[in-house]
């Protein structure tokens, strides 16, 4: 029967207590839909980003930039921390609909701050547009569309997640 | 949403924006909107005024465009406002025949998604409201195309002769308009089962036919010299002495890799359904590579022809878009069907599995584009349609009212920058209203030309730039010799009046400086 399930090409299971009253995500790595890791690794991307920044300058490995193009220390190692317990949450705690709920928030989120606060320094993606000239360049756009995507993409989850389960067993 | 709310929630969103655009937009003060903006003006205003002399102009352009605006002067007055009207009401149509051709795949979404594409699509906005004959004479294009299109039942008569007849005002707006003739005659050929090519070509030809005999018989001057030589002349200087900023750029046509993106995804949908190809589609991709070969090999190249990639981008984009984001919501909307029960021995598990790859990749897919538009596309769009609110306007400009104020009595006015001409309602002579790059390059104008054109013309008026003219001793023999009293000046540009036009001299920067007591 297993191997039913490997030919269905599927790769999101969900497992059904022997009292057949509730049903849990299987929470592990490979059971989560592809959206999730997708919305995941983007916000792992932002954690890192920030976190190596932080290692790098404590190590001496950046030392060419100036302390203004790296914002706050303090600021994007909490925010990095932040990030990186989001994405454990959503890869390893929470179920796929409260993943997709988290990722609506973080994107919604950080629309706000960044409509808010749009002139304002971000730490958002730590020194990588100081040392990668594209990301400089289109800092903005970034800013902009990966939290709107973040947004879309957990709605969507959200949705299908809600309309995919079943409501009795 | 009932069938014909679907059919009018997107005609009224497209009309209300073409308000809101009509009304936001400088269209009746604004100096210079887009690239040749300039030039129609002066056109329509110097046939209006002086009919006698348009043949002087040297218009390597058909004369329709020209025409029709010099009438629309002549009845609702000169105002700048007119052409970029109707310009705009055409680009708008453009989404309306777009949206017929793509009919059988066309829901709302995709509607929706081809207007947002095609008018945020790069120098779109700025295009759609200046007066200038590229947009136009694409529209109009599109709508001939739109007009003889009918798929599922045989094409009335009158719309073949009428597809006819606009297709000529498309070729006499500008010649460029035909190169959606391979697609038209694809979708032709593609809808033959219902209506025979043999039947309908020779009405669209007859239509096209009389039209043409039409617009030439009203055109102060029509000839092969002006409509084909002159452009191949300076095709022909251009690919000897080739100059790299007048060569086909791509950069031009994928600045929107926004759109170019989910236009690939729309070929792709094409090729993947099992039914046969949707005319909307076919006519599509064959005006795009129709474009590529045209434009790749036609010199010079000028950014605004990316308006004949940017219509059929957008309609496959859209496409492409629609299908995916339609996947995504159907992967929302349907019902779990494919969940299977699973018993695993032992520990009394039931395994469903409520999730496949391609539903999850058509959701990222979707989100993607829709985010990418909203936040690269939009604010694009954003900016330039900032840019045009802020071009600058005839009140802000400090030479207009001396233009205007003198000009009552003048004859002609020289000018370095021709819109100031049209809203200061003077008239330049007639040979120096185009002064386009080709005329440079061909030899067609130049500064000896130039000189022998205003002494022979003697202006009234003379707007001439402190480091171009200025600097020419000729022009200063010519003020010399006119006694020119200077009326105003800038840091760039001075006036100068004739004295028969009892003008009253400007105070020099010394007499200023005396003046303020400084």
């Amino acid at each position: 029967m297993i191997n039913q399930r490997k030919q269905c090409a599927s790769f999101h299971a969900c497992v059904l207590l022997s009292d057949g009253s509730r049903w849990h995500t299987v929470k592990i790595f490979c059971k989560k839909p592809l959206h999730v890791w997708f919305g995941a690794a983007l916000l792992l991307c932002f954690a890192l980003a920030k976190l190596l920044t932080i290692f790098a300058r404590r190590f001496g490995f950046l030392p060419h930039l100036l302390q203004s193009q790296v914002s706050d220390e303090r600021l994007m190692f909490y925010a990095g921390i932040g990030e990186l317990a989001a994405v454990f949450l959503i890869l390893y705690i929470l179920n796929v609909k409260s993943s997709c709920q988290l990722i609506a928030l973080i994107g919604a989120s950080f629309l706000i701050y960044r409509y808010v606060m749009f002139d304002m320094p971000c730490p958002c993606m730590g020194a990588a547009p100081a040392l990668v000239p594209w990301l400089k360049i289109n800092e903005r756009i970034i800013l902009l569309t990966v939290p709107i995507i973040w947004l879309l993409t957990g709605l969507w989850g959200w949705a299908r997640a809600a309309h995919a389960t079943p409501k009795q067993l | 949403m009932t069938a014909k709310s679907q059919r009018l929630f997107p005609i009224f969103i497209l009309v209300l924006l073409l308000v809101i655009w009509g009304c936001i937009a400088p269209l009746a003060n604004a100096l210079n909107i887009g690239g040749d903006d300039r030039y129609e003006l002066c056109n329509a205003q110097l046939v209006e005024r002086r009919p006698d002399m348009a043949a002087r102009l040297e218009n390597d352009q058909p004369w329709l465009h020209t025409l029709l605006v010099a009438l629309a002067f002549d009845i609702l007055g000169e105002n700048a406002a007119i052409p970029r009207l109707l310009t705009l009401i055409l680009t708008f149509s453009t989404v309306l025949a777009c949206w017929s051709l793509m009919r059988e795949d066309v829901g709302l979404l995709v509607k929706l998604l081809f207007m947002g594409y095609y008018l945020t699509s790069n120098g779109i906005p700025t295009l759609a409201i200046s007066a200038m004959l590229e947009p136009s004479a694409v529209g109009l294009a599109v709508i001939a195309v739109a007009c003889s299109y009918s798929e599922t039942k045989r094409l009335p008569s009158w719309r073949a002769y009428l597809a006819g007849v606009i297709m000529a005002l498309a070729a006499f707006t500008k010649l460029t308009a035909m190169v959606v003739v391979v697609g038209w005659l694809v979708l032709l050929w593609h809808q033959r089962q219902t209506s025979p090519l043999r039947v309908i070509a020779p009405r669209i030809l007859a239509g096209f036919v009389a039209t043409s005999l039409f617009v030439v018989a009203v055109s102060p001057t029509i000839s092969f010299q002006d409509l084909w030589i002159s452009h191949w002349t300076a095709h022909e200087l251009l690919t000897a002495k080739p100059d790299p900023g007048y060569k086909f750029d791509f950069n031009d046509v994928f600045v929107d890799w926004i759109i170019f993106v989910p236009a690939v995804l729309g070929i792709l949908w094409q090729f993947k359904r099992a039914t046969a190809a949707r005319s909307g589609t076919l006519f599509a991709l064959a005006w795009l590579l129709t474009d590529f070969g045209v434009f790749y090999w036609h010199k010079p190249w000028w950014s605004y022809y990316s308006i004949h990639f940017q219509v059929p981008l957008a309609m496959l984009a859209a496409q492409g878009s629609g299908w995916v984001i339609r996947k995504a919501w159907h992967a929302i909307s349907a019902e779990p069907h494919d969940i299977i029960s699973i018993n695993v021995p032992g520990n009394k598990l039931k395994w469903s599995i409520n999730e496949n790859i391609s539903a999850s990749v058509s959701g990222i897919v979707a989100c993607i584009i829709i985010a990418c538009w909203c936040g690269i596309q939009l604010p694009y769009f954003m900016k330039e349609c900032e840019t045009i609110c802020s071009t600058k306007t005839v009140q802000e400009d400090e030479f207009v009212p001396y233009i205007r104020q003198y000009g009552r009595q003048a004859n002609w006015i020289y000018v370095n920058d021709e819109n100031i001409a049209f809203f200061g309602g003077v008239l330049q002579p007639p040979e120096l209203v185009l002064r386009t790059y080709k005329r440079d390059i061909t030899g067609g104008l130049n500064k000896d030309k130039i000189i022998q054109i205003v002494k022979s013309y003697k202006p009234e008026m003379l707007l001439l730039s402190v480091k171009g003219e200025l600097e020419d001793k000729r022009f200063q023999e010519i003020i010399n010799r006119g006694k020119y009293v200077r009326v105003k000046w800038s840091n760039d540009s001075e006036l100068w009046v004739s004295p028969k036009l009892h003008p009253i001299a400007a105070n020099s920067t010394i007499e200023m400086i005396k003046l303020l007591g400084i």
